[in-house]
């Protein structure tokens, strides 16, 4: 197992470097440059400012350089051995150096920090509506499998499908303009994570003398209500739709029905013998939530005004900001990599005929 | 089994994710207070600083009567009053300080350090931080005084010398002196720092010098320049004690710091991180009148939606609408009540055109001749286009200049519509025949097709074109829609490569048409796209980019402007109007000449008032 472990590690550097690889180029051969976002953002520049500016910028992030010479340089930065500088910029040997993900055109910040600044809520949504989906999800599909073919099954069978054909972009909508406006039910904000007072509120919810006060924290979970609702509608029916067919697949085995023969109640078949054989493929499906916890939803952090990672790497890819991208796509592939890494050990764990000796 | 997973386990185990959870929580409020603590902290040693300067003054056996009051006070003049406005509205019935604006607005600001963001929402937050030396009063467009009280420009137009304000303070409480006006330059000025764009701009100032006594500070140029006032007076002055202190590297990667002497200040310049509320709060220290309104409050938005529902349920009191959502909000009674809305046309829109390439590959294209160009604007009918498209909400224009600039030729007339016309020229232009299925034949017998690049998502490019499309398809023209992605977009302009493509500028009080129409432009990666070239223009250009004397200016920009209606470069289409839609309780919101007054002026009545009653 451990010889297993190491030799997978070490063939996430080719996998990574393969990725890297890959996505610069794509980078390399989009046309336009910075220019578009100078254009965009700065349109009533002259054109021999934005030249000057577009010039100063290509220097400041070593645009003018080969696309070859950029991506080595760019290797050597995210590179935890590699080539140091000293603080001139000159080269200063060759050895261990704090890894660098660079700093990002767009915002003009380190990317360390972008990132840093757009991880919590996204992470935050995706912590709160996971364990929503997955329990709702798991506890269904077992239940629809158990129950086949009867009410239960129809219903959230139907229901779960039903939720899984709303687009994400109507349902998002639709909440604002109903469940937000004034106009018809008020009950939620319109966006954002927190209220505009929230800095003056106290943490916990309070009766004052001019009533209820809702408080920061209640105020923040009142804010997340929505879109965490509106990621987690669509994704129950693949997850349910996997654990019953998994379920059931197990119920009808031989070993189901010997124990069932041996005099085991439902329950216990159902529960012991059963169900650990079926979380194999939700195993699975787990490896790919990992990274795309990181990733986070374009769609819903428009809709609801969050700044997360999906909004980010959207933005750095339309303003061609490739020190953000890149090292967007690096943080992605070693967590997809260390996730899917997770899995492998977890079937090995799962069950006992998985080895990989 | 012995390892069964019982309730006693499950009972633990919950207990344990509930303990991770307190604790996390606890994590987050003990953050909160520290945010709290640390304010608190600074705002003591402001005050003890404060505290120590009165004692100094009181040691000395008098206290000066501040000089921010004889700054409004003794002027008599309305005039020279920077703060004529606000003084009207203090007399106005129902006048009280207090409450907030929320400003909604869709965009995202990425940094609100000075010089590092050309973002124009960050120049809006900004512009009420920052002081410069005079401002445009909005309702004459005359300058104004602010930071200097008066000034005087030499006469070949070279150098200006600007006399400083006595007694202004910066919001943390320290002076403001000719030192700081020439740090502003030498800072932007300073190579390690990442603001090419400001530097580009100001370039033309080749010094700032102070006078002996340090009353006075000159702005020395090189060459006359048609925007030699503009660079000096709207240069906004940063504090050498404050910016000084970071090394330029950690100023060009810094986010929040702003501070400057303005009516309003952040309520910490170091700690604000994008993505967060802006709020600005009154500056106590200001050295004029201290605006009616608490705090100016601007929230981001990441979609129209939300941003609309907000301003309906009260969230926010102010907002740009786009057209169509201008049109959409006023159909809706309730909101109307509660509300006001203004429209106007305003010199600081830019317009919308579709420019004509007229070399392509090295070859001249059937655009090169004005009688085809001229053609082209004719079939357009764009009073409808304006109707489809803006809904109404924009003013068809003849030229680069919105129809109430002074840089606008009154006498020039749009182009008009006229179908047959527009036939006669291209018939004149060698357009006669048309091939088997309708389409016209060029003087080569190629068919007249074209396409009009655009970029692809935004707005509503989609529905112009279609429109257009339709126009020309009454004359035999076959028009191609070419959408593009935008980096791709200005990849294209800066190749030449493309047709016809469509977009818009944006304009200034005083805009310099030298970018798009000059032929010294035509160079790769230069606006003059379309390869057009005007000898005339050109000297046109040149003579009022020399010229100081803003009336003598003005008749050549007309003259410019006469020019190209004549030879239409561009289809020149519409300028925008401003859209704005504010809550009611705001009193004295006026439509200017530049847009709506400053935020300065309104003031909420204190029944009224909803974000704070203090």
């Amino acid at each position: 197992m451990l010889s297993y472990i190491v030799r997978r590690l070490l063939l996430m550097f080719p996998t990574l470097i393969g990725v890297t690889v890959i996505v610069f180029s794509v980078m390399a051969f989009a046309p336009g440059g910075i220019g578009a976002a100078l254009r965009s953002a700065e349109g009533n520049m002259r054109a021999e400012d934005r030249k000057k500016v577009e010039a100063y910028l290509n220097k400041r992030y070593g645009l003018d350089k080969p696309k070859v010479v950029q991506y080595f340089r760019w290797l050597n930065q995210v590179s935890p051995i590699g080539f140091k500088k000293d603080e001139e910029g000159n080269a200063a040997g060759f050895g261990f150096k704090p890894p660098d993900l660079g700093e990002s055109f767009l915002r003009r910040q380190p990317v360390i920090r972008v990132i840093a600044e757009a991880l919590p809520p996204t992470l935050f949504l995706n912590l709160l509506s996971i364990p929503i989906v997955y329990g709702i999800a798991i506890l269904s599909g077992i239940y629809a499998a158990r129950y086949r073919g009867r009410t239960f099954d129809v219903t959230t069978g139907s229901l779960f499908l039903g939720l899984w054909s709303i687009p994400t972009m109507w349902s998002g909508v639709m909440m604002v303009g109903f469940l937000s406006s004034v106009d018809y039910l008020h009950w939620f904000p319109t966006g954002g994570m927190h209220d505009t007072l929230s800095a003056y509120m106290r943490f916990l919810p309070s009766f004052a003398a001019d009533g209820f006060h809702r408080g920061w924290l209640l105020d923040s979970i009142w804010h997340l209500l929505l879109p965490v609702t509106c990621l987690s509608i669509g994704s129950f029916a693949f997850l349910s739709k996997l654990m019953r067919s998994s379920v059931l697949e197990n119920l009808q085995a031989d070993f189901a029905r010997t124990a069932r023969a041996k005099g085991v109640s439902d329950q216990n078949v159902l529960l012991r013998h059963v169900l650990s054989n079926s979380i194999i493929p939700l195993i699975t499906v787990a490896a790919t939530i990992l990274p795309g916890l990181l990733g986070g939803s374009v769609i819903v952090e428009s809709i609801f005004s969050i700044n997360g990672m999906g909004k980010l790497m959207i933005d750095a890819i339309y303003t061609r900001d490739q020190e953000l991208v890149m090292s967007e796509t690096l943080v992605v592939g070693i967590v997809s990599l260390f996730s899917l890494l997770l899995a492998d050990i977890l079937y090995a764990l799962a069950d006992p005929r998985v080895s990989y000796e | 089994m012995e390892n069964r997973f019982g309730l006693k386990d499950f009972f633990l185990f919950s207990l344990l994710i509930l303990l991770g959870i307190v604790i996390a929580l606890a994590m987050v409020q003990f953050d909160r207070q520290w945010t709290t603590v640390q304010f608190i902290s600074s705002k003591i040693n402001e005050q003890q600083t404060e505290i120590q300067q009165i004692r100094e003054l009181l040691s000395k056996g008098a206290i000066a009567v501040p000089s921010t009051k004889s700054a409004s006070g003794s002027v008599v003049d309305a005039k020279d009053d920077p703060f004529l406005r606000i003084h009207e509205a203090q007399k106005m019935p129902g006048y009280a300080k207090g409450d907030w604006l929320v400003y909604g607005f869709g965009n995202k600001i990425a940094k609100l350090t000075p010089l590092l963001s050309g973002d124009l929402y960050a120049q809006r937050v900004q512009e009420h931080v920052l002081d410069s030396m005079a401002a445009r009063d909005k309702y004459t467009l005359e300058w104004k005084p602010q930071l200097a009280t008066s000034w005087k420009i030499s006469d070949d137009g070279l150098k200006i010398t600007f006399k400083l304000r006595p007694g202004v303070k910066f919001s943390d409480g320290e002076p403001l002196s000719a030192d700081d006006v020439i740090f502003t330059y030498k800072f932007i000025m300073n190579e390690k720092i990442a603001c090419p764009r400001e530097r580009a701009y100001i370039e033309r100032i080749k010094d700032v010098v102070k006078s002996e006594n340090g009353d006075e500070v000159t702005f020395i140029y090189g060459e006359p320049y048609f925007e030699s006032f503009l660079l000096a007076a709207g240069l906004g002055i940063i504090p050498k004690h404050f910016y000084g202190k970071f090394k330029p590297e950690e100023f060009n990667q810094s986010v929040g710091l702003l501070m400057g002497s303005g009516p309003y200040r952040m309520d910490n310049p170091e700690t604000w991180k994008t993505g967060t509320l802006i709020q600005l709060v009154r500056n106590e220290r200001y050295w004029g009148e201290p605006p009616a309104l608490n705090q100016l409050v601007f929230k981001e938005f990441s979609n129209e939606i939300a941003l609309q529902t907000s301003f309906s349920n009260g969230d926010v009191d102010l907002m740009e609408p786009q057209a169509s959502q201008y049109y959409d909000m006023l159909k809706q009674p309730a909101l109307v009540e509660r509300s006001q809305h203004f429209d106007f046309v305003n010199p600081e829109e830019g317009y919308r055109f579709v420019a004509w390439n007229q070399l392509k590959d090295g070859k001249p294209t059937r655009f090169a001749d004005k009688r085809v160009r001229q053609a082209m604007t004719m079939l357009v009918n764009r009073d409808r286009l304006i109707q489809e498209v803006m809904l109404g909400y924009a003013v068809p224009t003849s030229g680069p200049f919105s129809p109430v600039s002074k840089q606008n030729n009154p006498d020039v007339k749009t182009l008009p519509f006229d179908i047959n016309g527009a036939k006669k020229l291209l018939a004149d232009a060698g357009f006669k025949k048309t091939n088997d299925q309708g389409i016209l034949l060029g003087p080569d017998g190629t068919p007249f097709e074209f396409k009009v690049t655009y970029p692809s998502g935004t707005g509503n490019y989609e529905k112009m074109i279609i429109a257009l499309k339709d126009s020309y398809a009454k004359a035999g023209i076959k028009l191609d829609p070419d959408p593009i992605e935008w980096a791709s977009f200005t990849d294209r302009l800066n190749n030449k490569n493309f047709e016809a493509i469509t977009m818009g500028w944006s304009a200034k009080i005083e805009s310099d048409i030298n970018q798009e129409f000059h032929s010294s432009q035509m160079v790769a990666g230069g606006d003059d796209f379309m390869s057009y070239k005007n000898e005339e223009l050109d000297k046109t250009i040149d003579e009022a980019r020399r010229t100081v004397d803003e009336g003598k200016r003005m008749i050549l920009w007309q003259k410019a402007h006469r020019i190209l209606a004549e030879d239409q470069p561009y289809m020149f289409l519409w300028v925008r109007k401003g859209m704005w839609f504010a809550s009611k309780r705001f009193q004295n919101v006026k439509v200017t000449k530049l847009g709506l007054n400053d935020y300065e002026e309104w003031f909420v009545p204190r029944d009224q008032q909803k974000w704070t009653k203090n």
